[in-house]
Protein backbone atom coordinates (compact mmCIF):
# COMPACT_ATOMS: atom_id res chain seq x y z
CA UNK A 1 0.00 0.00 0.00
CA UNK A 2 2.51 2.40 -0.81
CA UNK A 3 1.51 6.07 -1.33
CA UNK A 4 2.30 8.37 -3.80
CA UNK A 5 1.98 11.43 -2.33
CA UNK A 6 2.00 10.90 1.40
CA UNK A 7 3.01 7.37 3.19
CA UNK A 8 0.28 5.86 5.56
CA UNK A 9 2.14 6.61 8.61
CA UNK A 10 2.38 10.15 7.99
CA UNK A 11 -1.31 10.48 7.23
CA UNK A 12 -2.16 8.86 10.07
CA UNK A 13 0.07 11.03 12.08
CA UNK A 14 -1.02 14.18 10.54
CA UNK A 15 -4.77 12.72 11.75
CA UNK A 16 -4.24 12.35 15.22
CA UNK A 17 -2.81 15.70 14.89
CA UNK A 18 -5.91 17.03 13.82
CA UNK A 19 -6.00 17.33 10.36
CA UNK A 20 -9.09 16.00 9.11
CA UNK A 21 -8.13 15.80 5.49
CA UNK A 22 -5.32 12.98 6.16
CA UNK A 23 -8.09 10.59 7.94
CA UNK A 24 -10.04 11.41 4.71
CA UNK A 25 -7.06 10.27 2.09
CA UNK A 26 -6.35 7.26 4.45
CA UNK A 27 -9.63 5.94 4.74
CA UNK A 28 -10.01 6.22 0.93
CA UNK A 29 -7.33 4.49 -0.07
CA UNK A 30 -7.59 1.30 2.48
CA UNK A 31 -11.47 0.91 2.66
CA UNK A 32 -12.10 -1.17 -0.72
CA UNK A 33 -9.50 -3.56 -0.16
CA UNK A 34 -10.26 -3.66 3.46
CA UNK A 35 -14.19 -4.21 2.85
CA UNK A 36 -13.28 -6.96 0.22
CA UNK A 37 -11.41 -8.71 2.49
CA UNK A 38 -13.77 -8.92 5.01
CA UNK A 39 -16.33 -9.69 2.59
CA UNK A 40 -14.60 -12.58 1.08
CA UNK A 41 -13.46 -13.94 5.04
CA UNK A 42 -16.71 -13.52 6.99
CA UNK A 43 -18.97 -13.89 3.42
CA UNK A 44 -22.00 -12.16 4.77
CA UNK A 45 -22.43 -8.22 4.14
CA UNK A 46 -23.74 -7.77 7.26
CA UNK A 47 -21.43 -8.98 8.84
CA UNK A 48 -18.67 -7.78 6.62
CA UNK A 49 -20.37 -4.17 7.32
CA UNK A 50 -20.12 -4.70 11.08
CA UNK A 51 -16.77 -5.69 11.22
CA UNK A 52 -15.56 -2.72 8.76
CA UNK A 53 -16.82 -0.49 11.03
CA UNK A 54 -15.39 -2.07 13.94
CA UNK A 55 -12.29 -2.38 12.22
CA UNK A 56 -12.20 1.61 12.10
CA UNK A 57 -13.41 2.03 15.24
CA UNK A 58 -10.60 0.90 16.93
CA UNK A 59 -8.03 2.00 14.38
CA UNK A 60 -9.47 5.36 15.83
CA UNK A 61 -8.84 4.26 19.17
CA UNK A 62 -5.75 3.49 18.64
CA UNK A 63 -4.20 6.27 17.03
CA UNK A 64 -2.47 7.67 19.79
CA UNK A 65 -0.63 4.17 19.75
CA UNK A 66 -0.23 3.72 16.27
CA UNK A 67 3.98 3.67 15.31
CA UNK A 68 4.32 5.31 12.34
CA UNK A 69 7.53 2.95 11.36
CA UNK A 70 4.43 0.24 11.28
CA UNK A 71 3.10 -1.11 8.20
CA UNK A 72 -0.66 0.73 8.42
CA UNK A 73 -2.13 -1.66 5.92
CA UNK A 74 -0.72 -5.11 7.56
CA UNK A 75 -2.02 -3.15 11.07
CA UNK A 76 -5.48 -2.72 9.33
CA UNK A 77 -5.46 -5.80 8.14
CA UNK A 78 -4.50 -7.46 11.50
CA UNK A 79 -7.15 -5.91 13.06
CA UNK A 80 -9.76 -6.69 11.10
CA UNK A 81 -9.17 -9.98 10.72
CA UNK A 82 -9.03 -10.62 14.32
CA UNK A 83 -12.21 -9.22 14.55
CA UNK A 84 -13.20 -12.17 11.89
CA UNK A 85 -11.66 -14.71 14.08
CA UNK A 86 -13.98 -13.55 17.22
CA UNK A 87 -16.75 -13.86 15.02
CA UNK A 88 -16.31 -17.30 13.49
CA UNK A 89 -15.57 -18.18 16.98
CA UNK A 90 -19.25 -16.92 18.09
CA UNK A 91 -21.26 -18.41 14.96
CA UNK A 92 -21.25 -19.93 12.16
CA UNK A 93 -20.35 -18.46 8.97
CA UNK A 94 -23.78 -17.13 7.17
CA UNK A 95 -24.95 -17.93 3.72
CA UNK A 96 -21.44 -19.44 1.94
CA UNK A 97 -21.98 -20.51 -1.17
CA UNK A 98 -26.03 -19.95 -1.63
CA UNK A 99 -25.10 -16.32 -1.00
CA UNK A 100 -22.77 -16.00 -3.78
CA UNK A 101 -25.07 -17.56 -6.14
CA UNK A 102 -27.61 -15.32 -5.45
CA UNK A 103 -25.40 -12.63 -6.04
CA UNK A 104 -24.09 -13.86 -9.50
CA UNK A 105 -27.35 -14.42 -10.57
CA UNK A 106 -28.15 -11.09 -10.02
CA UNK A 107 -25.22 -9.77 -11.66
CA UNK A 108 -25.81 -9.63 -15.44
CA UNK A 109 -23.32 -10.13 -17.98
CA UNK A 110 -20.98 -7.52 -19.18
CA UNK A 111 -22.50 -6.71 -22.59
CA UNK A 112 -19.00 -6.50 -24.51
CA UNK A 113 -18.51 -10.27 -23.91
CA UNK A 114 -19.44 -12.06 -27.19
CA UNK A 115 -22.68 -14.59 -26.53
CA UNK A 116 -20.93 -17.67 -27.83
CA UNK A 117 -17.59 -16.38 -24.83
CA UNK A 118 -20.27 -14.83 -21.64
CA UNK A 119 -20.46 -17.84 -19.86
CA UNK A 120 -17.14 -18.65 -19.94
CA UNK A 121 -15.88 -15.85 -18.71
CA UNK A 122 -18.85 -15.46 -15.87
CA UNK A 123 -18.83 -18.55 -15.47
CA UNK A 124 -14.72 -18.56 -14.67
CA UNK A 125 -15.70 -15.93 -12.32
CA UNK A 126 -18.71 -17.35 -10.49
CA UNK A 127 -16.12 -20.87 -10.53
CA UNK A 128 -13.15 -17.84 -8.51
CA UNK A 129 -15.53 -17.04 -6.40
CA UNK A 130 -17.32 -20.11 -4.94
CA UNK A 131 -13.58 -21.76 -4.89
CA UNK A 132 -12.64 -18.98 -2.40
CA UNK A 133 -15.50 -19.84 -0.51
CA UNK A 134 -14.65 -23.17 -0.50
CA UNK A 135 -11.42 -23.05 1.02
CA UNK A 136 -10.78 -23.50 5.55
CA UNK A 137 -10.89 -20.52 6.64
CA UNK A 138 -6.98 -20.33 7.39
CA UNK A 139 -6.98 -20.70 3.33
CA UNK A 140 -8.91 -18.33 2.34
CA UNK A 141 -7.50 -15.73 4.50
CA UNK A 142 -4.27 -16.64 3.12
CA UNK A 143 -5.16 -16.68 -0.54
CA UNK A 144 -7.28 -13.10 -0.12
CA UNK A 145 -4.66 -11.38 1.83
CA UNK A 146 -2.11 -11.59 -1.12
CA UNK A 147 -4.85 -11.84 -4.23
CA UNK A 148 -6.94 -8.60 -3.00
CA UNK A 149 -4.33 -7.00 -0.64
CA UNK A 150 -1.18 -7.73 -2.24
CA UNK A 151 0.46 -8.65 0.72
CA UNK A 152 4.12 -10.41 1.06
CA UNK A 153 4.51 -14.18 2.82
CA UNK A 154 6.06 -12.51 5.46
CA UNK A 155 2.97 -9.66 6.29
CA UNK A 156 0.51 -12.60 6.25
CA UNK A 157 2.05 -14.57 8.62
CA UNK A 158 2.37 -11.46 10.40
CA UNK A 159 -1.88 -10.26 10.01
CA UNK A 160 -2.40 -14.16 10.68
CA UNK A 161 -0.42 -14.65 13.52
CA UNK A 162 2.08 -17.75 12.36
CA UNK A 163 5.11 -18.23 11.03
CA UNK A 164 6.56 -17.29 7.39
CA UNK A 165 6.19 -21.27 6.67
CA UNK A 166 2.94 -22.02 7.83
CA UNK A 167 1.63 -19.06 5.82
CA UNK A 168 3.47 -19.76 3.00
CA UNK A 169 1.67 -23.55 2.96
CA UNK A 170 -1.31 -22.25 3.87
CA UNK A 171 -1.36 -20.13 0.90
CA UNK A 172 -0.13 -23.13 -1.64
CA UNK A 173 -2.95 -25.30 -0.77
CA UNK A 174 -5.20 -22.69 -1.61
CA UNK A 175 -4.22 -21.74 -4.63
CA UNK A 176 -4.08 -25.15 -5.75
CA UNK A 177 -7.48 -26.16 -4.79
CA UNK A 178 -8.47 -22.93 -6.85
CA UNK A 179 -6.81 -23.87 -9.70
CA UNK A 180 -8.39 -27.20 -9.56
CA UNK A 181 -11.89 -25.78 -8.55
CA UNK A 182 -12.16 -23.34 -11.52
CA UNK A 183 -10.85 -25.86 -14.05
CA UNK A 184 -13.10 -28.65 -13.08
CA UNK B 1 -1.57 -0.93 -2.81
CA UNK B 2 -0.36 -1.08 -5.70
CA UNK B 3 -2.20 -3.89 -8.10
CA UNK B 4 0.22 -4.27 -10.61
CA UNK B 5 3.44 -4.80 -8.29
CA UNK B 6 3.83 -8.60 -6.73
CA UNK B 7 4.73 -7.62 -3.39
CA UNK B 8 8.68 -8.00 -3.08
CA UNK B 9 11.14 -10.33 -1.20
CA UNK B 10 8.66 -13.48 -1.55
CA UNK B 11 9.38 -16.96 -3.12
CA UNK B 12 8.48 -17.45 -6.05
CA UNK B 13 4.44 -19.27 -6.49
CA UNK B 14 3.15 -19.95 -9.82
CA UNK B 15 0.14 -20.04 -9.62
CA UNK B 16 -0.04 -16.38 -8.61
CA UNK B 17 -0.10 -14.17 -11.67
CA UNK B 18 -2.56 -16.29 -13.83
CA UNK B 19 -4.97 -16.57 -10.24
CA UNK B 20 -4.38 -13.14 -9.74
CA UNK B 21 -5.55 -12.22 -13.73
CA UNK B 22 -8.21 -14.46 -12.78
CA UNK B 23 -9.10 -13.08 -9.19
CA UNK B 24 -8.78 -9.42 -10.46
CA UNK B 25 -12.19 -9.96 -12.88
CA UNK B 26 -14.06 -10.87 -9.70
CA UNK B 27 -16.92 -7.79 -8.68
CA UNK B 28 -15.23 -5.34 -6.47
CA UNK B 29 -17.34 -4.83 -3.17
CA UNK B 30 -17.23 -1.32 -1.82
CA UNK B 31 -18.60 -0.39 1.50
CA UNK B 32 -21.96 1.86 1.34
CA UNK B 33 -21.84 5.55 1.29
CA UNK B 34 -23.90 5.10 4.25
CA UNK B 35 -20.76 3.09 5.96
CA UNK B 36 -18.39 5.82 4.58
CA UNK B 37 -20.00 8.75 6.19
CA UNK B 38 -20.30 6.52 9.59
CA UNK B 39 -16.64 6.08 9.77
CA UNK B 40 -15.18 9.30 8.78
CA UNK B 41 -17.71 11.05 11.13
CA UNK B 42 -16.73 9.16 13.96
CA UNK B 43 -12.89 9.94 12.88
CA UNK B 44 -14.39 13.81 12.63
CA UNK B 45 -15.52 13.57 16.30
CA UNK B 46 -12.13 11.26 17.68
CA UNK B 47 -10.34 14.06 16.95
CA UNK B 48 -10.24 17.75 17.55
CA UNK B 49 -9.80 19.54 13.97
CA UNK B 50 -6.98 22.21 14.75
CA UNK B 51 -8.19 25.80 12.98
CA UNK B 52 -5.82 26.81 9.89
CA UNK B 53 -3.61 29.49 11.08
CA UNK B 54 -4.76 32.60 10.67
CA UNK B 55 -1.07 34.43 10.05
CA UNK B 56 -1.00 34.12 6.51
CA UNK B 57 -3.85 35.85 5.83
CA UNK B 58 -2.99 38.57 8.25
CA UNK B 59 0.67 38.37 5.94
CA UNK B 60 -0.88 38.45 2.73
CA UNK B 61 -3.16 41.74 4.07
CA UNK B 62 -0.21 43.27 5.31
CA UNK B 63 1.94 43.00 1.67
CA UNK B 64 -1.16 44.20 -0.45
CA UNK B 65 -1.65 47.08 1.88
CA UNK B 66 2.11 48.10 1.74
CA UNK B 67 1.95 47.61 -2.00
CA UNK B 68 -1.08 49.64 -2.59
CA UNK B 69 0.69 52.56 -0.34
CA UNK B 70 3.75 52.45 -2.63
CA UNK B 71 1.97 52.01 -5.95
CA UNK B 72 0.13 55.36 -4.50
CA UNK B 73 3.50 56.88 -3.24
CA UNK B 74 4.92 56.14 -7.07
CA UNK B 75 1.62 57.78 -9.07
CA UNK B 76 1.65 60.73 -6.55
CA UNK B 77 5.43 61.52 -7.89
CA UNK B 78 4.81 60.78 -11.24
CA UNK B 79 2.68 63.78 -10.98
CA UNK B 80 4.04 66.85 -11.93
CA UNK B 81 4.21 69.12 -9.09
CA UNK B 82 2.23 72.35 -9.85
CA UNK B 83 1.24 73.43 -6.43
CA UNK B 84 3.63 74.32 -4.34
CA UNK B 85 6.27 76.69 -6.05
CA UNK B 86 5.23 79.91 -7.42
CA UNK B 87 7.16 80.89 -11.23
CA UNK B 88 7.10 84.33 -13.00
CA UNK B 89 5.81 83.31 -16.38
CA UNK B 90 7.94 85.36 -18.56
CA UNK B 91 11.11 83.36 -17.19
CA UNK B 92 9.99 80.38 -17.92
CA UNK B 93 9.43 81.73 -21.57
CA UNK B 94 12.24 83.65 -22.24
CA UNK B 95 14.44 80.04 -21.06
CA UNK B 96 16.12 78.21 -24.47
CA UNK B 97 14.64 75.14 -25.27
CA UNK B 98 15.71 72.31 -22.49
CA UNK B 99 18.13 69.92 -23.42
CA UNK B 100 17.63 66.03 -23.99
CA UNK B 101 16.18 65.04 -20.39
CA UNK B 102 18.37 61.65 -19.42
CA UNK B 103 17.17 58.35 -18.86
CA UNK B 104 15.42 58.25 -15.35
CA UNK B 105 12.88 56.60 -14.13
CA UNK B 106 9.47 58.23 -13.35
CA UNK B 107 9.38 59.06 -10.30
CA UNK B 108 12.74 60.91 -10.85
CA UNK B 109 12.53 64.28 -8.94
CA UNK B 110 11.09 67.39 -11.47
CA UNK B 111 14.83 68.85 -11.18
CA UNK B 112 16.10 67.50 -14.25
CA UNK B 113 19.24 68.59 -15.40
CA UNK B 114 18.42 71.63 -17.78
CA UNK B 115 20.93 74.65 -19.29
CA UNK B 116 17.90 76.33 -17.49
CA UNK B 117 15.92 74.94 -14.15
CA UNK B 118 12.10 75.46 -14.76
CA UNK B 119 10.16 76.31 -12.22
CA UNK B 120 6.79 74.52 -11.73
CA UNK B 121 3.52 76.69 -12.05
CA UNK B 122 1.38 77.74 -9.10
CA UNK B 123 -3.00 77.27 -9.22
CA UNK B 124 -3.48 80.43 -9.10
CA UNK B 125 -1.04 80.77 -12.14
CA UNK B 126 -2.86 78.50 -14.42
CA UNK B 127 -5.51 81.05 -14.49
CA UNK B 128 -3.45 84.09 -15.18
CA UNK B 129 -3.67 85.51 -19.01
CA UNK B 130 -0.29 84.89 -19.82
CA UNK B 131 1.63 85.31 -23.05
CA UNK B 132 3.70 83.50 -24.86
CA UNK B 133 6.78 83.98 -26.88
CA UNK B 134 7.18 82.73 -31.09
CA UNK B 135 9.01 79.52 -30.31
CA UNK B 136 6.30 77.47 -27.67
CA UNK B 137 2.70 78.72 -29.21
CA UNK B 138 0.23 81.29 -29.84
CA UNK B 139 -1.02 83.06 -26.90
CA UNK B 140 -3.53 81.47 -24.74
CA UNK B 141 -4.26 80.57 -21.12
CA UNK B 142 -2.38 78.00 -19.29
CA UNK B 143 -3.87 75.35 -17.69
CA UNK B 144 -2.91 72.34 -15.74
CA UNK B 145 -1.55 69.75 -17.40
CA UNK B 146 -4.42 67.21 -15.31
CA UNK B 147 -7.37 69.77 -17.52
CA UNK B 148 -8.43 70.14 -21.04
CA UNK B 149 -5.25 71.04 -22.94
CA UNK B 150 -5.28 73.04 -26.12
CA UNK B 151 -3.20 72.25 -28.69
CA UNK B 152 -0.44 75.03 -29.30
CA UNK B 153 2.77 73.56 -31.11
CA UNK B 154 5.28 75.37 -33.70
CA UNK B 155 6.55 73.45 -36.08
CA UNK B 156 10.35 74.19 -35.15
CA UNK B 157 9.73 72.66 -32.18
CA UNK B 158 9.10 69.07 -34.08
CA UNK B 159 12.99 69.65 -34.72
CA UNK B 160 14.01 69.60 -31.78
CA UNK B 161 16.54 66.37 -30.25
CA UNK B 162 15.10 63.30 -30.45
CA UNK B 163 14.29 61.50 -27.44
CA UNK B 164 16.22 59.41 -25.53
CA UNK B 165 15.11 56.04 -25.70
CA UNK B 166 12.40 55.70 -22.96
CA UNK B 167 10.02 52.80 -21.72
CA UNK B 168 6.57 54.24 -22.75
CA UNK B 169 5.79 54.93 -19.13
CA UNK B 170 8.58 57.53 -18.41
CA UNK B 171 7.72 59.36 -21.78
CA UNK B 172 4.49 59.79 -20.33
CA UNK B 173 6.28 60.90 -17.07
CA UNK B 174 8.14 63.22 -18.89
CA UNK B 175 5.51 64.83 -21.07
CA UNK B 176 3.40 65.45 -17.58
CA UNK B 177 6.62 67.04 -16.53
CA UNK B 178 6.97 69.36 -20.04
CA UNK B 179 3.57 70.34 -19.75
CA UNK B 180 3.78 71.25 -16.31
CA UNK B 181 6.06 73.57 -17.09
CA UNK B 182 4.68 75.16 -19.20
CA UNK B 183 6.76 73.69 -22.43
CA UNK B 184 3.98 72.44 -24.72
CA UNK B 185 5.48 72.62 -27.64
CA UNK B 186 8.61 69.90 -26.48
CA UNK B 187 5.84 67.86 -24.82
CA UNK B 188 4.04 67.60 -28.21
CA UNK B 189 6.49 66.63 -29.59
CA UNK B 190 7.38 63.95 -26.97
CA UNK B 191 3.90 62.82 -27.30
CA UNK B 192 4.00 62.65 -31.37
CA UNK B 193 7.63 60.69 -30.76
CA UNK B 194 5.84 58.60 -28.65
CA UNK B 195 2.93 57.39 -30.86
CA UNK B 196 5.07 56.79 -33.41
CA UNK B 197 7.23 54.66 -31.33
CA UNK B 198 4.60 52.52 -29.60
CA UNK B 199 1.32 52.78 -31.43
CA UNK B 200 0.10 49.99 -29.42
CA UNK B 201 0.28 52.09 -26.01
CA UNK B 202 -2.26 52.88 -24.58
CA UNK B 203 -1.86 56.56 -24.27
CA UNK B 204 -3.67 58.17 -20.83
CA UNK B 205 -6.90 60.02 -21.37
CA UNK B 206 -5.17 63.36 -20.27
CA UNK B 207 -2.63 63.69 -23.31
CA UNK B 208 -5.06 61.79 -25.69
CA UNK B 209 -6.80 64.94 -25.66
CA UNK B 210 -3.46 66.68 -26.18
CA UNK B 211 -4.10 67.89 -29.93
CA UNK B 212 -1.45 69.13 -31.98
Amino acid sequence: MDAPLADDGGLMLAWAGGNAAAFAELYARHKGPLYRFLMKTVKDRATADELFQETWSRVIAARERYRADAKFGTWLLQIAHNLAIDTFRRQRPQAGVSETEAVFAAQAAPEREQPEHALSEFELRRRMQRAIESLPDEQRTAFVLRMENELSLEDIAAVTGVGKETAKSRLRYAMARIRELVAE
Amino acid sequence: MNPSTPPPGDDDLPEDRELAALYARLPKDEPDPALDAAVLAQAMRAVPQRRRPRWPVALASAAVLVLAVGVGWELRDSRPDSKDIPVAIHERMAAPAPAPEPATAPSASPAAPAPVQAPLLAPGVADADVTRTETYAPAKPIERASKKLRPAAAPQALRSAPTPDLAPDDRVGEIRRLLGRGERAEALRRLHELRARYPHYDIPQDLRDLEP
